[in-house]
């Protein structure tokens, strides 16, 4: 009886790639191996023995050894979906033992959208992700809320973990070309690992390797053209109209308030404006802009080395003139196989990014709206094709030109960043594996600004005024260190072990400056030499270092690979807390059960596979400023003897129990697939609490302060989500569907020493309250009741001190004493909508048929409500703005009354009007068509050469359905930030992208 | 070592942990307190003098946002909730408190170091007289408010209760009674601008007269003290408020600025001249639109009615007051002229508007940066207080001669006898324009007589105001607690009639 030593390959049946961590056991023994990263195995059995080749999500295969010392085995697979490999936490792991609440996603599912960044690609695609455009700036950031996730202080961002590395530079300097796929680990359990950045969730990304025996060069391309949809401009007088009104406006102000002025020549006669449509700023400050993408990907593969380089660059001009993101990126991956116990590989990425736009295109106020609440008769164009300086009509704010000033101002910010990881792997023995990796991420960021003369000023203040410019510089290193053990055991053929054990340590420091320059001669040189008064200085805010020490655990067993259990753990020391409480602790457990391998549902022939699992789970949130447990000691001068005498005053109350808030969660999901896997349904319920709250809670000021930063507060979280995955044709004409729905509820349960609720406080733009009883960060303002139209019912209604028959008429909701007290005060702001989504929702169409694809990509949500804050301008009655139309009903008289919507002129009055009441707060509800692309290969013969081409036509935000009579029912100027969401300030538009791409394969 | 790798420090700025070390750190941190005087004198503009009837506000149609709730506060309709609004009654009370907390961490970190004794005594007794100051200044313009006496460590040490109006009287002169002995009598000048023993007694016996229950005796031994000080009047009022002459001989008390890029400046005169179009002027620089007049100015305007107030002959008015002519369109002035109010006749075709002058010293180099200190104690101001106390002992007699001492600065005669109406019409004119008339008319309990009369008298001129304007009754007297505060701290309750 002889023993052979038996060498193989184990391959897929139908991919022919080699299967990684096959068991390979003798049958009737312990005995047993793996196979390596090429899917070969070694192993010495007696001839005329039976080796078992098991791999989950593939069909269970014997071979008998015989003489031959070379078995090559391929593996049939079970189910395609369920042998896809998940990217987890420190690893990878079979979709069938996921026990954690995971969505996964491939690069390759959205390659054919036009845009720059890998957030709008996710847009409607994944459950539990709401993910919101708020703007059209080029190069901004998408902003992400997973599972509704939200704190005070500590933001709602998830952790994003790029090739397993947390690193600062954020999504959005990744190429979307260079990405694999996209995890998001939404309960505790998956995301445990990352301890005390897990709670607001965690966005893996993986970038592209090579794999064995590939080699390829990928050439892909894109242009488009961008342009902003006419749906939501505002809908303002012409200048007929607003001649009129201002003429009205006047007559009022003699009638009522004694005004002896007379009205304004160029508003005496209204009817010399008849016909003439008025300057259409829109027109003036957009453009049809240029987006363009090219992207080269070169990939090779053999036994011992496997690289990949990944050429990319992509150009989006803004839609709003004087505004373009540029951004060059480089990456190579390469895995070097040193020998069978030795893997070696590195991965480096260097971008460099460009980027021009005008600041504060996003906020209040903004060169859209100033622009277009000036009287409608302005051109920004004399007719001899020289532009005016400055505006000013009578009784309105003096304005410069919002052309110049959005065409002159420069502010270019570049950025070169780099990413590298590099690892070492070794085997120790069969299945226990050591590895280290160190991580760099650098940032090294410049930024010029100059505003002209002309272009100085804003609403209230007109140019020419002395131009100034400044230079800043700043950067970023961050580095990581990992070393991690990890044993993997099969024993008895059925006990599944994979242990995981590791030590981490991460460092984060920035520094910058900036000079200030003013007093510039002229705006012929831009640069701060020119500059007869330079002042530098640094911001404290962005200045700072923390470093963040931890050991992790893992332990996963599986019995068959139907009973599975997963325990997590890591312990997190952080120089973000105080001295009472450096570490946290964050431990999590999951269970799964594979149901549809119990005899009971075997037979049950719809349904090819169900799990269930369970989650609980506690993570952290880490995000409250470098050093806010100490309270800093600010300068505060003062002058004794004539001289500036040094002075001190401390920044705050420090807190030395300052630590993490904590997210205690759980989860219950189910994975089902029916029908031979033509349909495929997951659901998860949560719960989670946040608590612990680290936030400044509103302290009286009597003490000094405003805030002291501690650890109070909790927020409930709780939520359904469905995933349901349909193959409706599987012919020659092919018709995919994917459909999410996301039902998530939010509480806030406990703030502060007595509850204080956060915001909603000043009369201005402080729009969101977040109280105890209620979901986070509802709208909070008067009610809006129509007009005082006669004095009678001035007389005999609650009113406050600034009201008048005619002015603006508010509920009264309370008073001091907590009932309605038959006066208009602060104590009659109530809450008057709720920013958060009933749900939101996404839907994918996917078509096929020959060599055409044809893929539609929808996103809504339903429910919430957003405030229009142009309305504060746009309804203003102090004659100063372009207003709209409806104002031209508004009550002038108890003969003319008007519509009970707008209430009079009269000065001293208009404020009650313009606040924030429930006139601004609209329904947000939308569904938009966020992609339509239509693709078709080139039906060629694969040559030595020549693989694959594809053509495709792709309109990106192509229709958007809502009743919100604003731009964008996604605004935001906080973004998806609980506290203050769903305010819109007219920012920068988000436009419709039509475009032509191809992908080319050699 | 991993001890050191968890335990980072800011690099830009020191931690209190290592701060409050040496006589120079606890200075340093006292100097800090001095800064919220800025705020006092800053607030004051729109809170007292503007509320007063010295003066009012030029209407700019154009500018309705967070100006509002400034001119509220002169047509007394100013409410709870805007006092989260920029220059406005909540930032003077959280003002004070700020200052009030940095002399509460210095004085409680002082007790616990082993800094010299004469330190200790230079630090406290300047630490004392600034608590005293701004709980002053709380009182007046809030009434019995939170008596934060310690250093706030923790949450529960922010929540303190209303005291009464006695409680914080009591304080004050506790406060000063033990800051007097500490604090010395200025011998040269110009002095520092630290505080001085004559400041702590002029603050004293306005508390002695201010409270509820007057102790005149104890302000007249405090008033009487001062003048055995070294204190003097300056021949010419005007030169009394020249940045170069600052903390002169007449000067008891300032709050200290300085021109330049240090952030020390003063800017006074920006907020007093009119919205002009061509603020050079008036200023001799024509600055930037947002900042040059247009839209920060037209505060604090002299009324005709405290125009005509002044007798044949004092020097005070052109010394306080002037005239800009001009243009006016849209209520901004295109100034031709800046003239004397003395005797002014209009210009037949051109609007005018009347402007302090105060604190008009140019050149100016920058917008918004001036030189001038403001006044915060005067010796002429410690004669007429002691002068209108005399009174309110029935020594009128003895007042007689304080009076005379400061009208005969002014260029005026002297007059047979000192009452209640002539010394308060004096001291309105003396003290024009540096935030005491609205508290003294209050103290001398003629606010509401005097204000209401303002009021009939600005709404025929304004047909802006609005019929609820100029309703001033004794709750108007002192403001609102801010409405932020009534929402945190439940223990606290409003003031009548907000």
């Amino acid at each position: 009886q002889g023993q052979v030593a038996v060498t193989g390959t184990v391959k897929d049946s139908v991919s022919s790639e080699p299967v990684v961590g096959v068991s390979v056991s003798l049958k009737g023994t312990t005995t047993g191996t793996q196979t390596d990263l090429n899917g070969r195995f070694k192993i010495s059995a007696p001839v005329g023995s039976v080796l078992i080749f098991r791999y989950i999500g593939y069909k269970e295969q014997q071979v008998t050894v015989q003489n031959s010392d070379m078995i090559n085995v391929r593996l049939a697979s079970i189910s395609q979906n369920l042998k896809e490999v998940v990217v987890v936490s420190y690893g990878t792991q079979n979709k069938r033992e996921v026990t954690g609440a995971i969505s996964q996603l491939k690069a390759t599912e959205v390659k054919d959208m036009p845009v720059p960044n890998i957030g709008q690609k996710l847009q409607g695609k994944l459950a539990g992700v709401q993910i919101n455009q708020n703007s059209g700036t080029p190069g901004a950031e998408m902003t992400f809320r997973i599972r509704g996730a939200a704190s005070i202080n500590a933001g709602n961002n998830p952790l994003v973990v790029i090739d397993g590395f947390p690193s600062e530079s954020g999504l959005q300097t990744l190429s979307p070309d260079e990405i694999e796929t996209i995890s998001v680990l939404k309960d505790a359990s998956a995301s445990s690992l990352y301890g005390s950045r897990a709670a607001n969730g965690v966005i893996l990304v993986t970038t592209k390797q090579a794999k064995t025996g590939q080699k390829s060069l990928d050439f892909s391309a894109y242009t488009g053209v961008q342009s902003v949809p006419d749906r939501g401009k505002p809908d303002l007088m012409n200048p007929q109209e607003f001649a009129q009104y201002k003429k009205e406006y006047y007559e009022d102000a003699a009638r009522y308030e004694g005004y002896t002025g007379g009205v304004p020549t160029v508003y005496q006669n209204p009817a010399q404006y008849a016909g003439k449509p008025g300057t259409n700023w829109f027109d003036i400050l957009l453009r049809n802009a240029v987006t363009q993408n090219y992207n080269l990907a070169f990939a090779s593969g053999t036994t011992d080395l496997k690289s990949v380089v990944n050429l990319n660059y992509n150009k989006q001009e803004g839609v709003m003139l004087n505004s373009y993101d540029e951004r060059f990126t480089a990456r190579t991956n390469n895995i070097y196989t040193a020998s069978d116990r030795l893997t070696l590989g590195v991965n480096l990425e260097v971008s460099y990014g460009n980027n021009q736009v005008v600041p504060g295109l996003d906020n209040g106020r903004n060169i859209i709206e100033n622009a277009f609440l000036m009287d409608p008769t302005l051109n920004y164009k004399n007719p001899d094709g020289s532009y005016p300086l400055s505006f000013s009509q009578p009784g309105m704010f003096p304005n410069p030109n919002y052309y110049l000033v959005l065409t002159q101002i420069v502010n270019k910010t570049k950025a070169t960043r780099v990413i590298a990881n590099g690892f070492a792997e070794l085997k120790i023995v069969d299945g226990l594996k050591f590895k280290t990796t160190i991580n760099v991420n650098t940032d090294n960021t410049t930024n010029r600004q100059f505003t002209p003369s002309t272009a100085q000023g804003g609403l209230g203040s007109a140019p020419p005024q002395p131009a100034t410019g400044r230079y800043g510089s700043s950067s970023f290193t961050t580095w990581l260190s990992e070393n991690t053990l990890n044993y993997q055991k099969t024993l008895a053929g059925k006990h599944n072990f994979d242990v995981l054990a590791g030590y981490t340590y991460q460092r984060y420091s920035s520094e910058n400056s900036y000079i200030d320059a003013s007093q510039f001669p002229d705006d012929n040189i831009q640069w701060i030499n020119a500059a007869t008064t330079r002042i530098g200085n640094i911001d404290p805010n962005n200045f700072g270092q923390w470093s963040l020490l931890s050991y992790i655990g893992r332990f996963n067993y599986n019995y068959d690979s139907k009973y599975l259990v997963s325990f997590a753990f890591r312990r997190d020391g952080s120089s973000k807390f105080g001295a009472n409480n450096k570490y946290g602790n964050f431990p999590s457990v999951s269970l799964g059960w594979v149901a549809s391998d119990e005899a009971f549902l075997k037979n049950v022939k719809p349904i090819n596979f169900l799990k269930l699992r369970a989650s609980y789970g506690k993570v952290g949130n880490n995000n409250i400023g470098d050093y806010t447990y100490l309270a800093s000691v600010n300068t505060s001068n003062y002058v004794f003897s004539n001289q500036v005498t040094p002075g001190k005053t401390l920044s705050g109350i420090g807190n030395n129990d300052l630590t993490w808030e904590t997210t205690t969660s759980y989860d219950l999901g189910l994975d089902l697939e029916m029908f031979n896997s033509r349909l495929s349904f997951t659901y998860d319920y949560y719960w989670k609490k946040t608590d612990g709250l680290l936030y400044g809670i509103d302290i009286p000021v009597q003490s000094g302060f405003t805030t002291i930063t501690s650890n109070v507060g909790r927020f409930d979280f709780w939520g359904h989500e469905f995933t349901i995955g349909s193959k409706n044709l599987v012919g020659a004409f092919k018709w995919n569907t994917n459909f999410n729905i996301s039902f998530d509820r939010n509480l806030v349960k406990k703030l502060g020493t007595n509850d204080a609720p956060i915001g909603g406080y000043s009369e201005y733009w402080d729009d969101n309250r977040t109280a105890v009883g209620h979901p986070i960060g509802l709208f909070y303002g008067y009610i809006n009741n129509g007009v005082y139209m006669t004095q009678q019912e001035f007389d005999t209604q609650p009113h406050n001190a600034t009201a008048m028959v005619g002015t603006a008429r508010f509920k009264d909701v309370s008073g001091p004493a907590g009932v309605p007290d038959g006066k208009i005060d602060s104590y009659d702001r109530t809450y008057i909508g709720n920013p958060n989504p009933t749900f939101v929702y996404g839907i994918t169409n996917s078509f096929s048929y020959k060599n055409l694809d044809l893929s539609i990509v929808m996103a809504g949500s339903v429910g919430n409500d957003i405030a229009d804050d142009s309305f504060q301008s746009t309804e203003n009655l102090d004659g100063v703005f372009n207003v709209r139309k409806g104002v031209a009903n508004r009550w002038r008289s108890e003969e003319d009354p008007g519509d009970g919507i707008y209430p009079r002129t009269r000065s001293g009055t208009t404020a009650d009007f313009r606040n924030f009441t429930s006139r601004q707060v609209f329904k947000a509800t939308y569904l938009a068509v966020k992609n339509i692309t239509l693709g078709y290969t080139l039906p060629i013969k694969k040559t030595k050469y020549f693989r694959s081409f594809r053509a495709y036509l792709s309109a990106q935000n192509a229709f958007i359905f809502s009743k919100y009579p604003g731009l964008n029912p996604e605004a935001g100027l906080a973004g998806l930030n609980g506290l203050n969401q769903g305010r819109d300030f007219t920012g920068y538009p988000i436009p419709r992208v039509l475009s032509v791409g191809i992908n080319a394969g050699f | 070592c991993k001890k050191d790798t968890l335990n980072l420090v800011p690099q830009t700025s020191l931690s209190s942990s290592s701060f409050f070390k040496n006589a120079a750190e606890f200075n340093q941190a006292l100097t800090g307190a001095y800064t919220n005087l800025r705020g006092v004198a800053f607030m004051g503009i729109y809170m007292d003098e503007m509320r007063s009837d010295n003066a009012f506000f030029t209407i700019y149609s154009a500018d309705r946002g967070t100006s509002t709730s400034a001119e509220a506060m002169a047509e007394f309709i100013d409410n709870n909730i805007s006092s989260q609004e920029p220059n406005t009654p909540g930032n003077r009370y959280g003002n004070d408190y700020s200052g009030i907390s940095s002399v509460n961490i210095v004085l409680s970190r002082l007790a616990k170091s082993n800094l010299g004794q004469a330190d200790k005594d230079q630090i406290s007794g300047e630490a004392l007289f600034l608590r005293a100051f701004y709980y002053y200044d709380l009182v007046q313009h809030y009434g019995g408010v939170p008596l934060q006496l310690e250093e706030v460590t923790n949450i529960d040490g922010a929540f303190l209760p209303r005291n009464s109006v006695d409680d914080v009287y009591n304080q004050i002169v506790k406060d000063l009674t033990a800051a007097i002995p500490l604090l010395p009598v200025v011998k040269t000048f110009p002095q520092s601008g630290r505080a001085t023993q004559g400041a702590a007694k002029m603050l004293l016996a306005y508390t002695y007269m201010s409270k509820p229950t007057k102790e005149y005796g104890k302000a007249e031994t405090a008033l009487l003290d001062i003048t055995k000080m070294n204190y003097t009047l300056l021949p010419d009022y005007a030169s009394v408020f020249d940045p170069t002459k600052k903390n002169n001989q007449e000067s008891i008390f300032e709050v200290q600025y300085k021109i330049g890029n240090d952030g020390q400046q003063s800017d006074f005169i920006w907020r007093f001249i009119p919205k002009t179009t061509n603020s050079e002027v008036i200023l001799g620089l024509r600055g930037t639109n947002a900042r040059g007049g247009l839209t920060s100015g037209g505060w604090n305007v002299p009324t005709q009615e405290m125009v005509d107030s002044y007798e044949q002959g004092d020097l005070r008015l052109p010394a306080s007051i002037a005239v800009a002519e001009g243009t006016v369109a849209n209520e901004v002035l295109t100034t031709t002229a800046v003239k004397s109010p003395v005797g002014y006749k209009p210009t037949p075709g051109l609007g005018y508007y009347y402007f302090i002058k105060k604190y008009l010293h140019p050149p100016y180099q920058v917008e918004y940066n001036t030189d001038d200190n403001w006044p915060v104690f005067r010796y002429s101001g410690a004669l007429l207080l002691l002068a209108e106390c005399l009174v309110d002992e029935g020594k009128n007699g003895d007042a007689l001669q304080y009076l005379n001492r400061v009208r005969k600065r002014a260029g005026l005669p002297d007059l047979a006898q000192a009452t209640k109406q002539n010394v308060s019409d004096e001291m309105r004119h003396e003290l024009a324009f540096e935030n005491h008339r609205w508290t003294d008319l209050i103290r001398n309990n003629m606010a509401i007589d005097v204000l209401n009369a303002k009021g009939v008298t600005m709404k025929k001129l304004y047909g802006f105001l609005l019929p609820s304007t100029f309703n001033v009754t004794q709750n108007r007297l002192i403001y609102a607690i801010p409405f932020r505060e009534l929402q945190i701290n439940n223990k606290l309750t409003q003031n009548p009639g907000y």
